[in-house]
């Protein structure tokens, strides 16, 4: 009877659900905290609130006794008074600093200090086109503690975000100038970009390789619809605000810093030397019943590996200079970073000049900031630290004129094996690029809750990317031929911002809005010059360009590609009494690279947040839960990341033939296209709750989103008989869901002089294929598939079953043909395929899902501490559960290829009955679409750590500095994994073959010291 | 009001002059949409003349011609270092996508892609309503071409006749698939017949002549000759010998003096070459450079038939994949009437010291010629660039004779002894026996009054000494059903020990990549049927 009276109760009156959840809610808190109020006698108490870090007194800190309603405010000197009883507590807040408790003691005047909050609520943080209050946020945002990243030297934006937010994963290579990748929440688009829009200083742009951590001031992560949707159709991958350093008004500050690590490979390859690999290709001839023909002298024995790697070098120094007075700011900033790395070949320089200034009068504001880089990137065209399992060890390194051997020797046919002393020696590739990136805002107070703002940017890159080869590599008179190529382009993009921004509070009411409208359009533009098959010798001093006699062919190219983008946006923010917040936006987006009729989108997003901690029934509980936020948000973003022109089919002109003595040019059309290619969009909701507690000491944030992408922007495999030149048009199919769990733990003691805090951050992420797009229901890729209701790009392979062993008489007699070599039935010592589809034939029709390359869990763990003058921090990342394809091991276990093979490796043999991997044969290499090479790679590493030791504020006075620190990191220090293969820390190319390991450039351990001073 | 005076100069100024309508409408400065393009007679030409090129590309003629219609038959051997690709002859795929396998699907399919846009875009121009016809005849023989090297290659190939949308997805699982394909070649090639005859006679000119002078376009007898051809595959005999009496009693066509003439720089588009591809070295562009300026015109034939070094140890350059086996090397033993071996021996095939190629001795082993049954270090010579210049190079000039006239005198016999009219047989084989730089005794002096079985032999010899190393061999196998029996391999096995993993029946197609089954359902594979 009860309950059915509470129903009906319910459905006259929803406010009373509302209220009768939280009596519940409150019921707990009050159990939890419930304590007795002392009544003693009454006196007078006077006191003063203080900062903790400078001593400034704390004007507007709010006084309270607890257990009454009783409160007061400090005023401008920090000073308070109020009448209590004594043994009674004071609770001293503030917003952004820990709340303290005191107890009132005999003396009448309390000094209290309160300590800086990490957890600033008052922060203001940079949103698109504005700011926010850190405490008003209702999307999901991360917010880069750049305090700590200061600390550490971090040499690139991508190093520096890694492990700092939950949902943003951070894959790179130590190739020096290799950009890394940054992935918010998962992969949203399967062929489309995944890479986050950058915004920087109201810029937005591509590439963050070229920007000095040191100059940032902060870094804010928009990961859901309702933070990014204000950048509509590029947001679809996140958006990474960041906002650089500018001058401060009180003082005028220099600070310099240093840093120099030495880089060394954290593991190589174990293979076999001269004598083994003889005596395997021996082996390998009696398997096959062959007999060795024209071998060379085994007595040769070559270790690539020592030929390769080298040490490696990493510097960074950085200085920088600000100031400013009532009325103006700089800072300007330069840094030279170099990076020549652990294989021989490639290098990195990056040199870069950061000049930011800001004036202000009454109601206008202008501020500026530029940035000048300059990169140069140098490596050979073939990636050494691979050619050493692709070549042998009995080819000498030099032939007997001195030459490096070219593929083959003395007769005999390397034809995998490329000589990486020869690319060395005869080949390079340099790219050389110039980039700058300024903006200029100008803000103009109209009345003082109006505001008009321009931002007018431009950035301008220009490349030139240079290559020469001086011989041939490989064979004499073939590709690649000697000769020389230069490419110079050039990117620019002009922005024109024009922004109104509303913002007024109304009592308890407080409203921002914000409309406005840009434009803003990119080209890209490119020369290219190629002389080839140079007939002299080049080294040396060249007058390249003047080659013409003296070479085969020399061709020049030019292309161009413009496009535009034009947009409306508008958003609202509207809050009622700091506990109810409510945000709008809208973006329109209208884009050059579609057609008339598909130009345009509209990218909504709505959001809510409710502070309970400010509710009144709150308060109570305050002491336990400092602050409590739940939001939610729901809205559209897009990607339009494709090249230009894709909406039209155009006419290619250079399709020769010669008849008779003449050469007649035609033309035809190459591909297939769909002229209604249009945006990606992804919906994206997602529920959030931020809670402090303990005195603010433990922070939980937990966020659960849902993203949904459609109308990806896929290109998926049309049938070869279409007879299109591109196989993989771009069309708008299929559907991927990103779905996951983000929670971030932090607790903090600054309380003593053993300071410390922690954080974990831990990321569940399961992306799953909704639909493919009209009738397909997999895309094939070589060893993946992804299908519809499974994750993008499992493993697709033909199971295996370690190998045969004379035990298996079953399997032997009921295999017919293994499909590669048909006349053949399995013997003792083969690979164990799993013929799953009982056809006795070992095939294509054999694969099935045998593992996912995506983690089950990511995690991150962050350490930081200090005790009195020293400081330490320590970064562990963790991959769980995930499986990857050693392609690696494919190339060093497979006979045929003429490579080199792994030393020691566990053949089976008759000698060696229980040998764990198959008996080799001349001719015969094993399915590279089984598992057979297919492995956990899950582990967990120490990424990084670092110790530091700060001169004591009485040395660093007395020599006119204020600050000097020094410091000693290591990077990859230790590692947990099971991963045969060089680093179990990879991601291959995002989506299909993102478990597969190619060795893209080693893991390299790095061991650093430093100093940074200010004065 | 000041402030909204500025406010107004300033949104003037950066923001609402900017917005002009056309402001995202970006036509692509690079190239020409094709909605401008197939408008006018040039247009049409033009695209033929894409269609052409087409013969340049990797999986047509440059590269696995040789490889798929030649090296895997038992004429030669792969010892190559590349493994996959000595596999590849032994009938061992590393993958059904393994790269010649899709080469030659794909950029067949490309090919005819490009002749579909010429036959479907070129339909609306306005034009001499002739001279489309005659350019269609021509994109019609070259669709013929690649279906007929299609249907070699792996039997069941999809017909496309029509630019793709990319969401057709043809079938090949019919019973009678092979026999559409076929169907389809046939009447493209009689509409090409008809069209071009009536673009001649419109123009008083010779049917039988070169279409603008050009050479290397095709002309009538190249239809008929490989309509005949494609008769022959399908011992369909009386018509394959009624198309080869066309060309044979145009008078058009005959044989060079010198037998090398067809495999040379001197004396292309000569008398005897019925279709033939142009190829220079004035671009040294390779297979990334299809659809640019240097888009390749060259042939690679030559360096994988070449050694990599001569006897010395020299570098030539070659890629030494291929090489003639002892069994081609041994078929030469014709006499001519001097006794002397039949000249053709070593002018296809370099085995002994005495003979010299790229300018030098090649043969390491001084004195003997090492012509071991399994692994003979032979080398052909035949299309090699040795004969005038002392390297070889990834950039052949020498056009590939794809159809010439002795290949049409040999089918012929052939028609004819099918026809149980072997002794009207031997005139033709004569005919090919008495090149006046050949001169091998006649067949008719040698082995007269043959029974049809005895003949058919013979024609399978004269073929291996005139066309062997022409890619021929891979079609003759299949016409004579070698492929397919028990029986056939092991024939086959006495010629060349590769063909040890050979099933027959299965393994004369090559399986359709793994790719194209796994993207388009309606496709079965070769061997399932």
């Amino acid at each position: 009877m009860y309950v059915y009276l509470f129903k009906v109760n319910c459905m006259k009156d929803r406010k009373h659900i509302c209220r009768l959840f939280f009596q519940i809610v409150l019921f707990i808190f009050v159990y939890l905290t419930s304590g007795t109020d002392a009544f003693a006698q009454q006196r007078d108490i006077t006191g003063q609130v203080f900062e903790s870090d400078d001593m400034k007194p704390l004007m507007g800190a709010i006084v309270k006794i607890k257990g009454t309603t009783l409160a007061v405010i400090t005023d401008n000197d920090g000073l308070f008074s109020l009448k209590t009883s004594e043994n009674s507590i004071l609770l001293i807040s503030f917003l952004g600093y820990i709340p303290k408790e005191v107890t009132v003691s005999n003396s009448s005047k309390l000094k209290i200090l309160l300590e800086s909050d990490n957890f600033m609520l008052n922060e203001m943080v940079t949103i698109g086109y504005g700011t926010v209050k850190k405490k008003d946020i209702t999307g999901a945002i991360g917010i880069v503690d750049t305090k700590e990243m200061k600390r550490t030297a971090n040499t690139s934006i991508s190093g520096a975000l890694q492990g700092r937010v939950a949902g943003l994963s951070v894959k790179g290579t130590a190739m020096p100038g290799d950009a890394s990748k940054i992935f918010i929440r998962g992969i949203s688009s399967i062929y489309s970009n995944t890479d986050p829009l950058f915004v920087i200083d109201g810029l937005p742009t591509e590439d963050s390789r070229d920007i000095n951590p040191q100059d940032i001031e902060s870094i804010q992560v928009l990961k859901d619809a309702s933070a990014a949707s204000i950048y509509g159709s590029r947001a679809a991958n996140g958006v990474i605000i960041i906002t650089t350093k500018r001058g401060d008004k009180k003082k005028t500050k220099f600070e310099f810093s240093s840093n120099t690590g030495y880089q060394k490979e954290v593991k190589r390859y174990d293979l076999m030397d001269g004598k083994e690999w003889y005596a395997f290709q021996k082996t390998i001839h009696a398997n096959s019943g062959a007999t060795m023909q024209n071998y060379p002298d085994s007595t040769i024995n070559t270790n690539w590996q020592d030929l390769v790697y080298q040490k490696g070098l990493v510097q960074n120094y950085n200085f920088s200079a600000s100031g400013g007075g009532e009325n103006s700011n700089f800072m300007i900033s330069g840094d030279y970073f170099g990076q020549n790395g652990v294989v021989i070949g490639p290098k990195f320089d990056r040199y870069s000049l950061r000049a930011n200034g800001g004036l202000k009068t009454k109601r206008l504001r202008i501020e500026e900031s530029l940035l000048l880089s300059h990169t140069i990137t140098t490596d050979p065209v073939t990636s050494a630290h691979n050619s050493v399992v692709r070549i042998p060890p009995l080819l000498p390194e030099l032939d007997s004129l001195g030459q490096p051997t070219l593929g083959y020797y003395q007769g005999i046919k390397y034809n995998q094996g490329e000589n990486p002393m020869s690319h060395i020696k005869n080949e390079s590739r340099q790219n050389s690029s110039f980039h700058a990136l300024g903006s200029l805002n100008l803000e103009y107070t109209i009345f003082d809750f109006l505001k008009y703002k321009l931002n007018l940017g431009y950035e301008a890159r220009s490349q030139e990317y240079e290559t020469k080869r001086t011989k041939e590599i490989w064979y004499p008179n073939q590709d690649p031929k000697s000769g020389y190529t230069n490419e110079r382009n050039m990117k620019t993009m002009s922005l024109v911002e024009n922004t109104l921004n509303f913002d007024k509070t109304f009592g308890k009411h407080s409203i921002n809005a914000l409309v406005g409208y840009t434009e803003q359009r990119d080209n890209y533009s490119y020369l290219r010059g190629e002389v080839e098959g140079i007939k002299s010798d080049m080294s040396g001093n060249y007058q390249w360009g003047l080659g013409f006699g003296n070479t085969e062919t020399l061709v020049a190219y030019q292309g161009y590609s413009p496009s535009a983008l034009r947009s409306f946006l508008g958003r609202a923010i509207y809050s009622y009494d700091d506990r109810y917040f409510f945000t709008g936006s809208i973006r329109r987006d209208g884009s050059s690279k579609f057609s008339k009729n598909n130009r345009y989108g509209n990218f909504p997003s709505a959001s809510a947040a409710w502070r309970i901690s400010n509710e009144e029934f709150f308060k109570k509980y305050l002491k336990i839960i400092n602050d409590m936020k739940i939001r939610v948000s729901y809205g559209k973003l897009g990607n339009q990341a494709i090249g230009d022109f894709k909406y039209t089919t155009y006419t290619n002109e250079f399709q020769p033939y010669q008849f008779g003595q003449n050469i007649s040019w035609g033309t035809t059309q190459l591909d297939i296209i769909d002229p209604n290619i249009q945006w990606e969009t992804k919906e994206s909701s997602n529920i959030g709750i931020d809670i402090s507690l303990m005195g603010n000491k433990v922070t939980v944030s937990a966020e659960y989103f849902n993203n949904k992408s459609d109308k990806l922007l896929a290109k998926v495999r049309v049938p070869s008989s279409t007879g299109s030149w591109d196989l993989t048009p771009w069309i708008n199919a299929g559907s991927v869901e990103n779905r996951g769990l983000e929670l971030t733990v932090a607790y903090k003691n600054y309380s003593k002089d053993f300071k410390y805090d922690i954080s974990f951050i831990t990321t569940f992420l399961k992306n799953k294929v909704v639909s493919l797009g009209g009738t397909n229901q997999y895309i094939q890729d070589n060893h993946t598939r992804t299908a519809v209701g499974r994750s993008l790009g499992e493993f697709y392979l033909i199971k295996t079953d370690g190998i045969v062993t004379a035990n298996d008489e079953n399997y032997i007699n009921s295999i017919k043909t293994y499909n590669v070599s048909p006349n053949r039935k399995p013997k003792v010592g083969d690979i164990k395929y799993i013929d799953i589809n009982g056809d006795s034939i070992i095939n294509a029709e054999d694969r099935q899902y045998v593992g996912n390359p995506w983690p089950k869990a990511e995690f991150s763990v962050n350490f930081t501490c200090s005790f009195k003058n020293f400081d330490m921090s320590m970064y562990w990342y963790s991959l769980l559960g995930r499986k990857v394809y050693n392609n690696m091991n494919l190339s060093l276990y497979t006979p045929t290829y003429m490579g080199n093979m792994v030393s020691g490796a566990d053949w089976y043999s008759e000698k060696n009955p229980n040998g764990k991997i198959f008996k080799p044969y001349l001719d015969e290499s094993p399915y590279g679409d089984c598992d057979f090479f297919l492995e956990d790679g899950s582990f967990l590493r120490l990424k990084s750590l670092q110790l530091g030791y700060n001169m004591p504020e009485s040395i660093t006075k007395s020599i006119g500095i204020d600050k000097f620190r020094v410091f000693i990191g290591g990077e990859n220090l230790i590692t947990f994994s099971k991963y045969s293969g060089l680093d179990p820390d990879f991601q291959g190319n995002v989506p299909f073959t993102v478990g597969v390991d190619n060795n893209k450039y080693p893991a390299v351990r790095t061991f650093s010291l430093g100093a940074q001073f200010g004065f | 009001m000041k402030r909204l005076k500025i406010l107004t100069i300033f949104l003037v100024l950066f923001g609402l002059g900017a917005c002009k309508d056309d402001y995202l409408q970006i036509e692509n400065p690079n190239a020409k949409t094709s909605g401008t393009f197939w408008k006018n007679d040039n247009d049409l030409k033009s695209g033929l003349t894409a269609c052409y090129s087409t013969l340049y590309y990797q999986g047509t003629y440059r590269q696995w011609y040789d490889i798929v219609y030649e090296m895997r038959s038992d004429l030669g051997w792969n010892e190559s270092g590349w493994r996959d690709y000595a596999n590849f002859s032994k009938f061992k795929y590393p993958s059904y996508n393994w790269e010649t396998i899709s080469y030659v699907w794909d950029h067949h399919f490309r090919a005819i892609y490009h002749v579909n846009e010429v036959l479907t875009y070129g339909v609306p121009i306005q034009m001499d309503e002739k001279l489309k016809q005659r350019y269609f005849s021509e994109a019609k023989f070259l669709r013929a071409l690649f279906y007929y090297n299609l249907i070699l290659a792996y039997g069941r190939p999809p017909i496309v006749l029509e630019p793709q949308s990319g969401k057709e997805m043809p079938s090949n699982k019919e019973a009678d698939h092979q026999e559409k394909v076929w169907a389809q070649v046939e009447k493209d090639l009689t509409e090409s017949i008809d069209g071009l005859k009536a673009y001649f006679t419109s123009m008083n000119k010779d049917i039988w002549s070169v279409p603008d002078g050009e050479a290397g376009r095709a002309t009538l007898g190249a239809y008929y000759a490989l309509l005949g051809k494609a008769y022959m595959q399908q011992h369909k005999w009386q018509a394959a010998t009624d198309a080869f009496t066309e060309i044979i009693k145009s008078k058009n066509y005959e044989l060079t003096d010198e037998f090398n003439d067809n495999f040379r720089l001197e004396n292309e588009n000569n008398k005897e070459s019925i279709f033939e591809i142009q190829y220079n070295d004035q671009s040294t562009g390779d297979w990334g450079d299809y659809n640019t300026v240097k888009s390749p015109m060259s042939s690679q034939r030559a360096i994988y038939y070449a050694p990599r070094t001569d006897a010395q140890g020299v570098s030539i350059g070659g890629n030494d994949d291929i090489k003639p086996n002892f069994f081609f090397w041994s078929e030469f033993n014709d006499k001519t009437s001097d006794g002397t071996i039949d000249p053709r021996r070593d002018k296809t095939i370099m085995w002994s010291t005495k003979q010299t190629l790229y300018g030098r001795n090649i043969l390491a082993l001084g004195g003997s010629p090492k012509v071991a049954k399994n692994y003979p270090v032979i080398f052909m010579i035949k299309g090699s660039n040795g004969y005038y210049r002392n390297y070889e190079t990834n950039y052949s000039a020498i056009n590939n004779r794809v159809i010439r006239y002795a290949d049409i005198l040999l089918l012929n016999a052939e028609a004819l002894n099918e026809l149980d009219r072997t002794s009207e047989a031997y005139k033709f084989i004569d005919e090919v026996r008495q090149r006046p730089s050949v001169m091998v005794v006649k067949l008719s002096v040698a082995k007269p009054n043959l029974t049809k079985d005895e003949m058919s032999q013979q024609i399978q010899h004269e073929r291996i000494v005139e066309l062997g190393g022409e890619s021929q061999r891979w079609a003759d196998l299949l016409r004579w059903g070698l492929l397919d029996t028990e029986e056939g391999k092991t024939i086959l096995l006495q010629h060349d020990y590769e063909f040890q993993n050979f099933r027959p029946g299965i393994d004369k197609y090559l399986p359709i990549p793994q790719v194209e089954l796994d993207c388009n359902q309606n496709l079965s594979q070769n061997y399932k049927l």
